[in-house]
């Protein structure tokens, strides 16, 4: 008998670099960097090239980051619904202790780097942002209310506020109507995701409104959003953000997502079931192009601007 | 001796992709820092150029204008 042992097992399971940067939620960081930037380019007050690639780097690293603490708390739920079991967490790849640290220095990090590299306001503005996506939506809506996804859209909103914070040092109209599109877009977006994706919150427990109230009342709610958005959008053209060429697209764009919103509410689940859920998977992939569009065409005034085209002047 | 290629456990490849990852990540950081210290630096600098030329200005101006006054009185 010998009393050597030898290890031969090998952890498998030990996370990689992408693994890491998978916990900061990559396609939601690229909505973040986008929006970010477009409030930055179309404030009135321009910003040294390398400073606004800097703010844009720690507003996206301060949304990831807010991304890995919501990963951490919500590991239980993430195990369970089939969209989520990939992740980091339920794959066995990082711990939640090492997901939690790496969440919140992250996020201090990102704040600090921002106060550095702008200033307070904007730093402020991340911070808060990182609290409500957390705090106020990850531990506390999410699991408590069906209007969780109205009021956790405003974590997701803010980063062009931020962008804009970065140049002006301040919050104005303009800013916060961009706001204003990106929160009111979140639920139409995210219930018709969640009518086709049924199982999943049900399964694990979320109060979604198509769990709590059913589908027929996640219709109505959807076009009520729509027609709340659209008059928002439209209304930003005529801002100094705005202009004939953002006017005339936002029309364009609110028409067509209002007819999107209008199938869907026609419709009861026997048909969308028969075509397994195309309006409602159509509404969700045109809610992307929606919101990219209107933020592509505030540049686009921003753009022409420069040759004394864009806005009303 | 043995002429078999050694193969890398998939174990050691993922831990070089984490330690280069964050070399990395760790020197972009460093030249950001650089980098960002610079413009500020720089913008700072030509604020109180721009500042220095102004009082500049204006002191000459209330030089000449003291001058102007003191040979006014001179010819009275």
């Amino acid at each position: 008998m010998s009393d050597i042992s030898t290890n031969t097992q090998v952890d498998t399971s030990e996370a990689s670099f992408g693994d890491y940067f998978a916990l900061l939620k990559p396609r939601v960081m690229s909505l973040v960097v986008f929006t970010a930037l477009v409030g930055l380019l179309a404030a009135p007050v321009p910003v040294h090239p390398l400073l606004a690639f800097a703010a844009v780097l720690f507003i996206a690293i301060g949304g990831g980051a807010s991304g890995a603490l919501n990963m951490w708390y919500d590991a239980d739920i993430d195990r369970i619904m089939r969209r989520t079991q990939s992740r980091p967490i339920p794959a066995g790849k990082i711990t939640e202790k090492e997901t939690f640290a790496f969440g919140m220095f992250l996020s201090v990090f990102a704040v600090v780097m921002l106060a550095l590299a702008s200033n307070l306001v904007a730093a402020g503005l991340l911070a808060f942002t990182i609290f409500f996506y957390v705090v106020v939506y990850t531990m506390w809506l999410k699991r408590w209310t069906p209007q969780n996804i109205v009021i956790g859209g405003a974590a997701g909103a803010f980063p062009p506020m931020i962008g804009w914070a970065v140049a002006t040092g301040g919050i104005s109209v303009e800013s916060v109507l961009m706001f204003t599109i990106t929160f009111m877009w979140t639920p139409p977006h995210f219930w018709a995701l969640a009518l086709f994706m049924k199982s999943d919150y049900r399964d694990a427990g979320v109060p979604m409104l198509t769990v709590t109230h059913g589908r027929k009342a996640t219709r109505a709610h959807i076009i009520i959003y729509t027609i709340l958005l659209a008059p928002i959008a439209i209304g930003t053209g005529f801002t100094s953000i705005g202009g004939p060429v953002y006017l005339t697209a936002a029309l364009v764009l609110n028409a067509v997502f209002l007819k999107g919103a209008w199938d869907i509410w026609r419709r009861d689940e026997a048909q969308a079931e028969a075509d397994s859920y195309k309006t409602e998977k159509k509404f969700f992939a045109f809610s992307l192009v929606y919101l990219f569009a209107h933020f592509v065409f505030i540049l686009v005034e921003k753009g022409l601007a420069a040759y004394g085209l864009g806005g009303w002047s | 001796m043995s002429t078999a290629p050694r193969v890398e456990h998939e174990l050691h490849q993922r831990r070089r992709s984490r330690n280069v990852g964050l070399g990395i990540t760790l020197g972009a950081f460093v030249l950001l820092v650089m980098g960002m210290t610079y413009v500020k630096l720089t913008a700072q600098n030509a604020m109180m150029a721009e500042e220095r030329a102004k009082e500049q200005a204006a002191a000459a101006a209330s030089d000449s204008s003291t001058q102007s006054s003191s040979t006014a009185g001179e010819s009275d």
